[in-house]
């Protein structure tokens, strides 16, 4: 997928701001960047939810996983339901319900429940087997483990490196924890003020990133002091 | 639930309504009917309550009979102005931007139409009758349903889950009827019971007026309007069909207002207490410790402690953290010690002291200026209706007695402790005009007002981006340091914890399970349970070829607590021993206690 020149304006205050970048097909791009960086709004303009000026090329089957896992599945419908929306017509949507939700590990009567009756990993992974229903080409991950506890992220981060290892899938991570971002990605893009300032290999950029921006990110990241054995 | 007395009314009115309307006519139906000339134009009698009308039929049996008409009346005027309505308010979801519009615009015109005059409109257009009455009252109905749905629809079309219905190509049309409409379909039927009165009250104002039902049908409003013209001389025959639509009218809008309340209410949890605390085997307080408790519980009725037996102390200038997954009780712990557990929980421990003396003996004031806290929302802290600078002089004003002047100049100088830039410009602001990291140091300012000895921080930077949350570390890190306070931090991010604090507290299903120095917390941790966390939470230097380690299961809700070791479940380490809780123990540093069997 390639993104040229892509501006999201909201009225006079312009939220992406002139972005080039290319995911290569089965690779994935980290995103990383502040609040009102820009980094959400660029990602709904490549799913279609906002208007966009620019250009996105070879994203015709795009797919989203949210953050709130509370907020992105409808309470009154069930998981099964849920997922069978994304699926093409004329599939057998029980067999191939059950096929998403063990991709996902979840157990097959995971169909039949509420939302509300699950935790909230459970929930993540029941918006990943919804978008992957719709067979996608490209899938972006928007913050999707900051709403959960970290023994969960672990796991969700998991599968989402073998399902793009697995299906071979294109990806578009945003996160604005860069250790995730590394842990995930193959390339990383940062934003700031809508522009992108640095873009380059996930070892690269966290090894001797070249933009002040980069550096004074990496700075902040918290790690557990060491102590030499 | 517990119900008021108008919900009781309401209901009671409503039901008595429905019966009439299905027993009614079966039962006065004939008498309701029967032609008597020997008793035209009565008065009240013991034989006729209510009187008779011009044919001598008896009014009572009338009335009763009418309810079976104006009930059914008036659920199809509001059945028809809420289908209406509905569709109308849905419509703009569904069409093209320009016909939204034009529908919106319609919608909105029609609002600021009265009521009355469209249902008058309409009924004329419509023909003379109860169709054209029922229609009228629909048209009426209908423009406000439109308004309310369209509102609904909007604050809902913007969720998350219709976006991604959106993304998996779903229509439009289905969009609105699998995921909008079930979504706000209880803010509406809630409406439409209360239109249910206005529409009986409307129709029977219709038939008042001669628009109505005509005879040889009738309802209440045609009752009214035929014993009108008698009611200086026998005012009963006018009161009896008024007074029964009075009830159904005062019926339906009680019942309509008690399901809106019962609705708003549900979620929504009852207020703070300060429970006290039990101090009966107390023991000797620790003289180095600022913050001392000492087998701490919260118990919320129903049996359950999401808080179990916690001891923890933090020294002058120490920064404590307390760490772990959400419901394990850290926000609760830290709650008790501030006296904010919410109400019905209670706080019992056998000591649970501020520098020495028990929380639950202290003026609220004496707690005011000890302690300071910052919460994971700065905007929790702060009015948004008042400016930043007298807020914290507010501080000064109530616990110090201080002159306003004074209080304010003290506010200014914190400001700029906190390293806010400008601090008389932003004193002068609202807190919407800051940055959330500059209201955070505001919320931390106010905590600096007094001579707090404890601070404690919930999640303070959890909300922050990562540069921000470095800028408020070394912020809390500076403060401690400066006024000796004993910080107590509370965090689920174990990496922040380490990095800021100089004992780490780990905490799983209620209970403390390891407590270590920070330093000691990347290499030497002990508990399986810290362990995983650890490992689980991807770093720097995380070997990007691997996948993460993870912890199966998940943790127990309070409900599910056992009195053995809450991990157990999930621990590569356990074996039957773990049937019992293993006591927090000495282990092989100074400072690091366990509460694990297997531990080595």
């Amino acid at each position: 997928m390639i993104v040229k020149n892509l501006t999201v304006r909201y009225g006079p205050f312009t939220a992406v701001d002139d972005v080039t970048l290319e995911i290569p097909d089965g690779a994935t791009l980290g995103l990383v960047g502040e609040s009102g960086s820009g980094k959400s709004t660029l990602a709904r303009a490549v799913a279609g939810l906002v208007p966009y000026t620019g250009t996105i090329e070879g994203a015709r089957r795009v797919q989203m996983v949210f953050q709130d896992p509370y907020a992105s599945l409808n309470p009154r419908m069930t998981v099964g339901a849920s997922i069978a929306e994304g699926l093409p017509r004329r599939t057998n949507h029980p067999e191939e319900v059950a096929r998403l939700l063990d991709l996902v590990s979840l157990p097959p009567d995971a169909a039949t429940r509420y939302p509300r009756q699950l935790s909230g990993g459970q929930r993540q992974r029941v918006a990943i087997a919804r978008a992957l229903a719709a067979r996608p080409q490209l899938l972006i991950a928007d913050e999707i483990t900051s709403a959960l506890d970290v023994s969960v992220q672990g796991a969700i981060l998991n599968l989402i490196r073998t399902l793009r290892a697995d299906l071979g899938l294109s990806m578009l991570f945003i996160s604005h924890n860069l250790a995730v971002v590394r842990y995930v990605a193959d390339v990383i893009a940062v934003m700031r003020h809508g522009r992108l300032v640095e873009l380059g290999p996930a070892e690269h950029i966290t090894a001797t990133p070249e933009h002040a921006y980069t550096r004074s990110l990496l700075a902040a990241v918290p790690r557990l002091p060491r102590t030499p054995a | 639930m517990r119900r008021s007395l108008p919900a009781w009314i309401g209901g009671g009115l409503v039901a008595a309504m429905v019966i009439l309307a299905i027993a009614g006519p079966p039962i006065w139906g004939e008498a309701a009917e029967r032609v008597d000339p020997r008793a035209v134009l009565q008065g009240a009698s013991a034989e006729h309550w209510l009187g008779t009308d011009n044919l001598g039929r008896d009014l009572l049996a009338r009335v009763l009979v009418a309810a079976r008409f104006s009930l059914l009346l008036a659920l199809i005027a509001t059945a028809v102005g809420g289908g209406a309505g509905v569709l109308l308010g849905a419509l703009p979801s569904v069409l093209p931007r320009p016909a939204a519009r034009f529908v919106t615009g319609a919608v909105n015109t029609l609002v600021a139409f009265p009521g009355l005059l469209l249902a008058m409109f309409t009924a004329v257009i419509a023909g003379l009758g109860a169709r054209g009455a029922v229609l009228g009252v629909a048209a009426a109905i209908a423009p406000g349903v439109a308004r309310l749905t369209q509102t609904l629809a909007a604050s809902v079309a913007g969720a998350d889950y219709v976006a991604a219905a959106r993304m998996l190509g779903v229509s439009r049309p289905r969009v609105l009827v699998r995921h909008v409409l079930p979504n706000i379909a209880e803010p509406l039927i809630l409406y439409l019971t209360q239109a249910m009165g206005l529409a009986l009250l409307a129709l029977a104002s219709m038939s008042f007026l001669g628009l109505g039902v005509q005879p040889p049908d009738f309802d209440w409003g045609r009752l009214l309007f035929d014993g009108f013209p008698r009611i200086y001389v026998t005012p009963v025959v006018a009161l009896g069909p008024a007074v029964a639509v009075a009830l159904a009218g005062i019926g339906f809008n009680l019942l309509g207002d008690a399901l809106a309340q019962a609705a708003s209410r549900r979620g929504a949890h009852a207020g703070g207490a300060v429970p006290a605390a039990d101090v009966s085997e107390a023991g000797e307080p620790d003289p180095e410790a600022v913050l001392e408790v000492r087998d701490l519980t919260v118990a919320f009725p129903g049996g359950l402690t999401p808080v179990r037996g916690v001891s923890l102390a933090v020294a002058p200038g120490e920064i404590v953290g307390l760490v772990g997954e959400s419901g394990c009780g850290k926000s609760l712990t830290a709650a008790a010690v501030g006296g904010l557990v919410p109400y019905p929980g209670v706080v019992t421990a056998a000591a649970l002291r501020l520098c020495g003396t028990e929380i639950s003996e202290m003026s609220p004031k004496e707690l005011g200026t000890s302690l300071a806290m910052v919460f994971q929302d700065p905007m929790a802290s702060l009015n948004p209706a008042l400016r930043v600078g007298g807020q914290l002089a507010e501080v000064a004003i109530v616990h110090q007695n201080a002159p306003r002047a004074a209080a304010h100049r003290r506010a200014v100088d914190r400001l700029g402790h906190v390293h806010i830039p400008e601090p008389e410009r932003r004193a002068r602001q609202h807190p919407h005009e800051l940055s959330g990291g500059m209201r955070q140091r505001a919320v931390i300012a106010m905590g600096l007002m007094g001579a707090p000895r404890l601070i404690i921080a919930d999640e303070p930077t959890t909300a922050l981006d990562v540069t921000v949350q470095r800028q408020i570390l070394t912020l809390l890190r500076e403060v401690t340091a400066e006024t000796a306070a004993a910080t107590l931090f509370i965090s689920h991010d174990i990496a922040v914890v380490g990095e800021l604090c100089d004992r780490v507290v780990v905490m799983y299903a209620g209970r403390v399970v390891e407590e270590l120095p920070a330093a000691r917390l990347a290499e030497g941790a002990a508990h399986p349970y810290t362990r995983a966390l650890i490992a689980s939470v991807p770093d720097m230097d995380t070997d990007r070829t691997r996948p993460l380690a993870g912890i199966p299961g998940r943790p127990p809700t309070p409900a599910e607590f056992t009195d053995g070791c809450a991990f157990a479940p999930r621990c590569p380490l356990a074996t039957a021993k773990c049937a019992d809780h293993p006591p927090l123990a000495d282990h092989d540093a100074p400072g690091h206690r366990v509460a694990c069997w297997e531990a080595t």
